[in-house]
């Protein structure tokens, strides 16, 4: 008989011990080469599509960078399905946006009193939120997880506070049709809710 | 050569009839000689601030493909104490990484969904399991939170062919990032450069290190479902499935095709005529886990085999179909669910890449 194992507990133990290890040394490269000049700028080495622009000054640039990040927009919410282990919990989705390739959701949850991630493990992906338009349903992207079965391209939701808002997760489906405005999301995990599709924003656009 | 693919897009955007127009997403920011190709904001577990995850370059070299991201804390977040990027993403021990790779740093891929690859980090055999900013760089101390530092991660080379991924780094996400060639410049001296002071200097010597290349390249698996037709468009590994649903084509426990499959196996036979399919397509038979594995073996080559006799008087000439059955050894769900089992229950029709 051919199962799939179930590790929800070992889920979290493992990630608790990736974090640690994540925070341990390090043996990247040893012998950087300086050649910082006065001034450059982003451009590749040899090749024939170099992205060549102006030559700015070297200088810090995060603040132009981090203040320019679009910040999260509400664009929908949903209850937890009290047969689910979310229940209690609020889903809040902030992005769907899709391009020829792929489309891409972004969400979080509020914790309820009780609720708990278990329905979340990214073996499951069956359990995952599907995108319903035109009468066809678009499953969450999945990998071939290394002899452990097929998971969701999708991070796992860690972790749940009760009356506070996790951090942002993210799962791939494939693209959506050219101009779909809105989809149904349908999953055992909340009620069903309408949301927005917007495009995937481009670089330099 | 029509795909398959892109018939069904092509479809299911007519059958949208006149789509309304869907807006974009807001833009990226600007910044004066920085590529910024995308970005997300990610948490972890043990900070409550986020941070903006930049993509600056998905860049060819020989031998590998490099990542270039940056971390920094947002404005609102820009208070407290040292921010230790590489503890951001809640789950990076678990998506498109190799054999326990652990941290921000290692679980990092250039994703096409439409060839169903995904390009994750090269390994190593070494304390970490990867090639890349040392994690310890990854952060912003505390007098210098509005710090935006820039990291790199090489990953398996990305075909020439392919212009455009997606990107996962840090648990997130990215869409759209070009894929272009040669390493940026120019180099910093610091191994987690501030974002605009130059980008950090790429080991490519580590190369021959890589244990594993193969293993870098994970199988995607993307599908569609027709609910009314009761059939699934797959691609999985570079190739083009239709699963058609057993439940519909057959009783449980027979391998007879039901009077409702026929309607199920004329639109496969549309599908694969559409797609301009030619040479010999695979009908595979799967079950799921109930049963012994003997007898769900048979079961599955008997249904291949009904669904095979079924589909060839429905295509055109120059298509050879051969049937096999898998059993129980080939589940895409979880077998303890019914829903899971219901999904594994399936005919699976592989088209010819």
């Amino acid at each position: 008989m051919t199962t799939r194992r179930h590790a929800a507990g070992l889920l979290t133990i493992a990630l608790g011990a990736g974090l640690l290890a994540g925070c341990t040394g390090d043996d990247g490269p040893d012998d950087p080469t300086p050649s910082a000049s006065a001034s450059g700028s982003a451009s590749a080495s040899g090749s024939p599509s170099s992205t060549a622009s102006p030559s700015p000054t070297l200088q810090d640039r995060s603040a132009e960078l981090l203040d320019g990040a679009s910040g999260l927009e509400q664009i929908a919410t949903t209850k937890a399905r009290s047969g689910s282990t979310f229940r209690g919990a609020t889903f809040t989705f902030y992005r769907l946006t899709r391009s020829d390739a792929s489309t891409l959701l972004v969400w979080r949850v509020t914790g309820g009193p009780s609720s708990n991630t278990n329905d979340a493990n990214v073996r499951f992906w069956e359990r995952y939120p599907v995108l319903v338009t035109g009468g066809k349903e678009y499953s969450v992207v999945s990998f071939d997880k290394e002899n452990d079965g097929w998971s969701a391209l999708s991070n796992p939701l860690l972790p749940l506070k009760s009356g506070a808002e996790g951090p942002p997760q993210s799962a791939l489906y494939p693209p959506l049709p050219a101009g779909t405005s809105t989809v149904t999301l349908k999953s055992p995990w909340f009620s069903s809710v309408k949301v927005p599709v917007t495009d995937a924003p481009t670089a330099g656009g | 050569m029509k795909t398959l693919a892109a018939a069904v897009v092509a479809a299911a955007a007519l059958s949208l009839g006149a789509p309304a127009h869907a807006d974009t997403a807001a833009p990226l920011p600007t910044v004066e000689g920085v590529p910024v190709l995308g970005q997300a904001l990610i948490g972890n577990v043990t900070d409550d601030r986020l941070a903006v995850l930049t993509v600056h370059g998905v860049r060819r070299v020989e031998g590998a493909t490099v990542l270039y991201y940056s971390l920094g804390l947002r404005p609102e977040d820009q208070s407290g104490g040292n921010a230790f990027f590489n503890s951001y993403g809640n789950g990076n021990n678990y998506v498109l990484n190799q054999g326990g790779a652990t941290g921000l740093g290692c679980t990092a891929a250039a994703i096409d969904v439409s060839t169903s690859l995904a390009y994750s980090a090269l390994r190593v055999d070494a304390a970490v399991p990867c090639i890349g900013t040392p994690v310890a760089d990854l952060m912003a101390p505390a007098e210098e939170l509005g710090k935006a530092t820039v990291g790199w991660v090489l990953l398996a080379p990305v075909p020439q062919d392919i212009s455009t991924v997606d990107v996962l780094v840090g648990s997130a996400l990215v869409q759209s990032v070009p894929v272009e060639d040669g390493l940026l410049e120019p180099v910093s001296d610091e191994a987690a450069p501030a974002v605009g002071t130059g980008w950090p200097a790429v080991d490519t010597t580590r190369l021959s290190d890589v244990v594993r290349a193969k293993g870098a390249v994970f199988d995607l698996r993307s599908q569609v479902k027709d609910v009314k037709k009761k059939v699934t468009k797959a691609t999985r590994k570079g190739g083009e499935e239709i699963d058609l649903d057993t439940s519909v084509l057959f009783a449980t426990d027979k391998a007879t095709l039901t009077s409702r499959a026929r309607g199920v196996i004329a639109e496969a036979a549309r599908q694969i005529t559409a797609a301009g399919s030619s040479g010999s397509i695979t009908v595979t038979g799967h079950t799921d886990s109930n049963a012994s594995d003997a007898y769900n073996l048979d079961l599955s080559k008997r249904r291949a085999a009904a669904v095979a006799r079924a589909l060839e008087p429905r295509l055109p000439g120059g298509i050879s179909i051969r049937s096999v059955g898998k059993g129980e050894s080939e589940p895409i769900a979880d077998n303890s669910t019914a829903a899971g089992r219901a999904l594994n229950r399936r005919v699976t029709i592989t088209l010819p890449k």
